[in-house]
């Protein structure tokens, strides 16, 4: 395999506060990989994907970032390089219009004017917000809010794009709809995109590898469909399975795989599974 | 038997707004139920909640049709909203802009405070309330901010407790929260049912705590109800979920392909919705 875009060695942190957060975490994450990150509260996800656009600096151990170590980046280069979308959009939001906002990064990085708006308009269309570009981003929904937040980050034109439990709060035709967006990105982009999240269908459903924290440690690094099946390390890091996974593990004494990790995958496992008795049973040898 | 709650043809409109938020709603709730409510953002759901402890029609200005009566006769309209909150206890789904003050201790005896309780019983209630929420009295001079997602929504419930109503009405109590504290605060919903038979109305997005807990779930889309079904039926219905955005669960998405295929035909009432369920279900269809 290549080299990794992004490289976590033995990294250790520990906030002002005397709190450690990480202990020890080592993470190859390469380019054009979904990858989803969960556990549960406080076992370090957030911290360590700080980690990945210099949010913050490791206490020991070190982070590469396109081969190079963070501490040797500087931070508007980092940004450019890997963007991160907070959980909370209003924390990440201040300007007076949409456009401000999104114009922001961009003004920081001195890119001249009309670059500026052509960028901006463009990233506002992807999420499809072009329309709200004049409005005021406090008077906009939760969703919308998270949206402008995601064009902020895209109008920097990051090759990483990090975000922090998108789905959190949202119903899920607006949950469903920025999973999809992010599929659309890495695809048709190429953006390797790494996401935080508590609701497992989507780690199965859109990330082909997921990493599970506990305690400030990686438990689990691995393919989707492995890393839902290994029950005992899961429950140590209170992170149960989806539905589906639970339900393919305990019909495995009925012929079926206990790695299918979405609805439409156990749909057409249980159609061949009944098709193939069906036949056995009206004896269709020829 | 006598509903705690009743609403009579409620509509709501907002001042300034052109359209109705809520439409000729009926809903009975009996004592002790607990009613899950579900439905895409928009759809009325926090104004219906808003509607059952008073701050409709008191603190929101508006045009108001139909009733909601509380424990049988008390009207809504008539009723202060000091009486409306020893009635109806709410928490919102961001604990951080329900709290004022700067511990937890003011924090959970700020109501009772407000409706002039005596010292004395606003010390035994507090002491009542922190055992109810299971929360350590070492939080007690924590300022809030320093808490989990799970302890602040325990402490905001303790805060509404301390009144000792009726009824808890709670807006996505934990969408804000990570799954163990998620747990933390379903456990202390729980509690208040087995043991006070509290009437709880809950909104929620996921499905899996509304299948674990709820005795009915009413959908609520474009401010009219669209369902209203004990849990087993509701999550069967799958298009209707998707179409209003609601998740279901994903047992009950792969029973409806299932019904939905030609050559497999499951019966409709036969979807499952529990993975338990499910491995029921479809063992009978593979291994028999």
């Amino acid at each position: 395999m290549s080299q990794p875009f992004i490289s976590a060695k033995d990294v250790h942190f520990k906030y002002p506060d005397g709190t450690k957060a990480l202990y020890g975490v080592d993470l190859d994450i390469y380019e054009g990989e979904i990858v989803s990150i969960v556990g549960q509260n406080g076992s370090g996800k957030t911290t360590l994907v700080k980690h990945f656009n210099g949010l913050l600096k490791p206490t020991e151990g070190d982070v590469l970032v396109g081969g190079t170590s963070v501490k040797k980046q500087p931070l508007g280069q980092l940004a450019r390089t890997v963007g991160y979308v907070y959980q909370n959009p209003s924390l990440q939001l201040f300007c007076r219009s949409v456009r401000d906002e999104v114009s922001f990064g961009l003004k920081l990085l001195k890119v001249p004017g009309n670059e500026i708006k052509s960028t901006v308009e463009e990233s506002l269309k992807t999420v499809g917000l072009l329309d709200k570009i004049d409005e005021y981003p406090f008077f906009l929904t939760m969703g919308e809010k998270q949206r402008v937040a995601i064009a902020a980050i895209l109008a920097l034109k990051p090759k990483v794009l990090i975000v922090d439990e998108p789905t959190t709060g949202q119903d899920y035709k607006m949950a469903y709809q920025f999973m999809k967006l992010f599929e659309k990105l890495n695809k048709e982009e190429g953006k390797t995109v790494i996401f935080i999240t508590h609701e497992m269908r989507f780690s199965t459903e859109f990330a082909k590898r997921t990493v599970v924290m506990s305690n400030g440690k990686i438990l689990l690094d691995g393919p989707s469909g492995k890393v839902f099946t290994q029950v005992d390390k899961l429950k140590e890091a209170f992170v149960a399975p989806p539905q589906i996974s639970e339900l393919a593990m305990k019909l495995n004494e009925c012929g079926i795989r206990p790695d299918i990790l979405t609805v439409d995958e156990m749909y057409q496992e249980i159609k061949q599974a009944l098709l193939k008795k069906r036949g056995a049973i009206n004896g269709t040898c020829n | 038997m006598e509903h705690v709650i009743e609403i009579q043809n409620l509509s709501w409109k907002y001042k300034g707004s052109e359209d109705w938020v809520l439409k000729d709603i009926s809903l009975q709730v009996k004592k002790g139920e607990f009613i899950g409510i579900m439905g895409q953002n928009g759809s009325g759901k926090s104004t219906l909640c808003r509607s059952l402890n008073g701050l409709i029609p008191h603190r929101f200005n508006g045009s108001m049709k139909g009733k909601v009566l509380i424990g049988g006769k008390l009207d809504t309209f008539e009723m202060s909203i000091a009486d409306c909150a020893r009635k109806v206890g709410m928490v919102f789904q961001d604990p951080d802009a329900q709290f004022i003050r700067g511990t937890v201790e003011e924090e959970i005896v700020f109501g009772a405070e407000n409706v002039g309780l005596p010292i004395k019983e606003i010390k035994e209630r507090l002491e009542w309330t922190l055992n109810e929420v299971n929360l350590n009295r070492d939080f007690l001079n924590k300022p809030p901010s320093d808490l989990s997602g799970g302890q602040k929504q325990r402490v905001a419930i303790a805060a509404s407790l301390i009144l000792k109503p009726d009824i808890m009405v709670l807006d996505e109590p934990t969408a804000q929260v990570d799954p163990m504290g998620k747990l933390e605060v379903f456990k202390v919903i729980e509690r208040l049912r087995k043991e006070h038979d509290m009437t709880v109305i809950l909104v929620e997005h996921r499905a899996d705590e509304i299948l674990k807990f709820a005795d009915k779930v009413v959908l609520l889309d474009q401010g009219s109800i669209v369902l209203s079904e004990p849990p087993c039926q509701f999550f069967k219905k799958v298009d209707v979920l998707l179409d209003k955005c609601v998740y279901p669960p994903q047992v009950a998405q792969l029973g409806y392909l299932l019904a939905q295929d030609p050559e497999i035909k499951l019966p409709a009432h036969e979807i499952p919705v529990t993975v338990e369920d499910g491995i029921q279900c479809l063992t009978k269809l593979l291994c028999t």
